[in-house]
């Protein structure tokens, strides 16, 4: 379709052979087998102006990904399922992204235990599900968290309260997964290591409003940062101090990530918006990093349109107050030592809004056509981007 | 006269074509529960599982793209096609629910009904016989 290298048949070899081992094993049993697409096309038809490894050039890998998850109903409230997704950005490689075992004690109540992907955000858990909302991508702004899964346990508890269905779901894991960053100078992998990850999701939804409350805390994190060059970048210079080490790395330290979410369906128009803040203690990381949307929509039966606008802020560490103690302010080599201190923390200042319009056609019972056009400015450096991205979400 | 004769008829004939498109829900003729359209609702969405008056539900749909099942989504669940798979899709891909099981014709749906008491389906009125319960009309 757009370049099929043999290495990326051999992946695709592979995932269907592993797939039908799957298949294989679970034989006996009724295997219930969906799937989900997207391929998307995007473009800032600017060769200056480069966001999300999108650019001048029409680039089809950064979105475009393809899933299929098996699912085993074993009786007696027991379901085993594994979810497998090749993603362009990834060069197709196949990734678990979802590998658990359901139990279903009661109607109300369940658990998941295996592989899960971790429920920031109201869309984190179907990030790539294309198909289940109106953009191309869902708010960049707030959803480019680096850490997608976790290795966990998830208890569920459904309920009502009035005329509202709500939805308890309590879930610890542990995550160590590379992350990736979406640098100035491309993709930077990092290591990390999340343990006892806790979230604590609450919700409740009528035909009309959705609410949702959601806390997710690490609070012994190793995050490996893209800013931790400072430390051999400073010690070639003459500086290394084991407190400095610790007040910049993201290890042992608490990370958390709070968020209130507000939907509104009616017969035609729907509104949504949420905020999101996410803390970091102890790190070069800034201390608050807060983002939110807002997205309202028309629908007609065939045809969604819809515009969001989306801010990011976060004021990044302060050098003086990282250096504070570690090196009187008189040394001839402090102004070096805090000029680079403080260019690397400035890695996570962040001032961005962006606005986009876009629109979601169905044209098939299982596919929608979207396309989406940004405008993104950075009021840091008061750079202003525009990107169309467009492309098909199917399910099946 | 004959105008309003003429107003008769159409009046008439108004009500053949919609009783013609009317969806009947079905349930196994020893339910008792009453159901309201919101539990309906609730049901066919995965959020109710149990009858009011006790007993598991067993939501079954007839096949996507039938026009019962178009009029059914559009009257009793007030989605259209594609926002309900949209729906069924976060809940699928999350493992948090599975969309209902579908009977392959009305004949299929009046069988199984027929036989389980958790079931509840709907078919066009038209096709209902005396092995189900009707529960209401749309």
């Amino acid at each position: 379709m757009f370049g099929v290298t043999p290495q990326k048949l051999s992946r695709w070899s592979r995932l269907v052979a592993g797939s039908s081992l799957l298949l294989a094993a679970a034989a006996s049993a009724d295997v219930q087998i969906n799937g989900f697409a997207n391929i998307v096309a995007g473009s800032t038809f600017d060769d200056e102006n480069v966001i999300r490894e999108y650019d001048e050039d029409l680039g089809f890998e950064r979105d475009s990904l393809f899933g299929v998850q098996f699912t085993s109903d074993l009786s007696d409230g027991l379901s085993a399922t594994v979810q497998m997704v090749a993603r362009g950005r990834d060069g197709w490689e196949t990734d678990f992204t979802w590998a658990y075992m359901t139990y279903e004690f009661s109607d109300s109540s369940s658990i998941q235990f295996g592989r899960i992907r971790i429920p920031f955000y109201r869309y984190s858990e179907f990030l790539e599900v294309g198909y289940a909302y109106h953009w191309v991508t869902p708010p960049t702004i707030v959803y480019d968290i680096p850490i997608n899964n976790q290795d966990g346990i998830a208890y569920n508890y459904n309920s009502t309260l009035g005329s509202f269905d709500t939805s308890l779901q309590l879930v610890v894991g542990r995550f160590n997964e590379p992350l990736k960053f979406d640098t100035s100078q491309g993709v930077v992998e990092r290591p990390s290591d999340g343990v006892n990850n806790t979230s604590f999701i609450y919700s409740l939804t009528d035909f009309t409003w959705n609410f949702r409350f959601g806390y997710t805390v690490c609070s012994s994190c190793y995050l490996g940062l893209p800013t931790d060059g400072v430390i051999p970048t400073l010690a070639s210079a003459g500086f290394s101090n084991a407190t400095f080490v610790e007040r910049v790395e993201a290890r042992d330290d608490q990370v958390s990530f709070s968020n209130f979410g507000i939907r509104y369906t009616g017969d035609n128009w729907f509104a949504e918006a949420e905020v999101a803040k996410f803390q970091a203690d102890d790190s070069m990381i800034a201390e608050t990093t807060d983002s939110s949307y807002l997205s309202i929509g028309y629908t007609t039966d065939t045809t969604v349109w819809h515009i969001t606008y989306e801010v990011e802020e976060a004021d990044p560490r302060s050098a003086a107050v990282l250096l504070e103690g570690l090196i009187p302010t008189s040394d001839p080599n402090y102004p070096v030592i805090a000029g680079t201190t403080q260019a690397f923390a400035n890695g996570f200042a962040i001032d961005t809004e962006s606005v986009t319009f876009g629109v979601r056609y169905d044209f098939h019972p299982s596919a929608a056509y979207k396309i989406d056009f940004a405008k993104i400015d950075d009021n840091l450096t008061g750079e202003s981007i525009n990107l169309i991205t467009t492309g098909i979400s199917l399910v099946f | 006269m004959k105008s309003l004769r003429l107003i008769f008829t159409l009046l008439a004939l108004s009500f053949v074509g919609q009783s013609w498109a009317e969806v009947a829900i079905i349930v196994h003729p020893s339910n008792n529960s009453s159901v309201s359209q919101t539990d309906l609702t609730r049901m066919f969405l995965g959020k109710l599982k149990s009858f009011p008056g006790g007993g598991a539900v067993v939501p079954v749909n007839l096949p996507e793209g039938d026009s019962t099942t178009d009029e059914f989504n559009e009257k009793v669940l007030s989605k259209s096609a594609s926002q309900l798979k949209a729906y069924w899709s976060k809940l699928v891909f999350t493992g948090k629910g599975t969309p209902p099981k579908t009977a392959a014709s009305a004949d299929e749906m009046l069988t199984l009904v027929a036989n389980n008491p958790n079931l509840i389906g709907y078919v066009d009125a038209s096709k209902v016989n005396g092995s189900v319960k009707v529960i209401a009309k749309f």
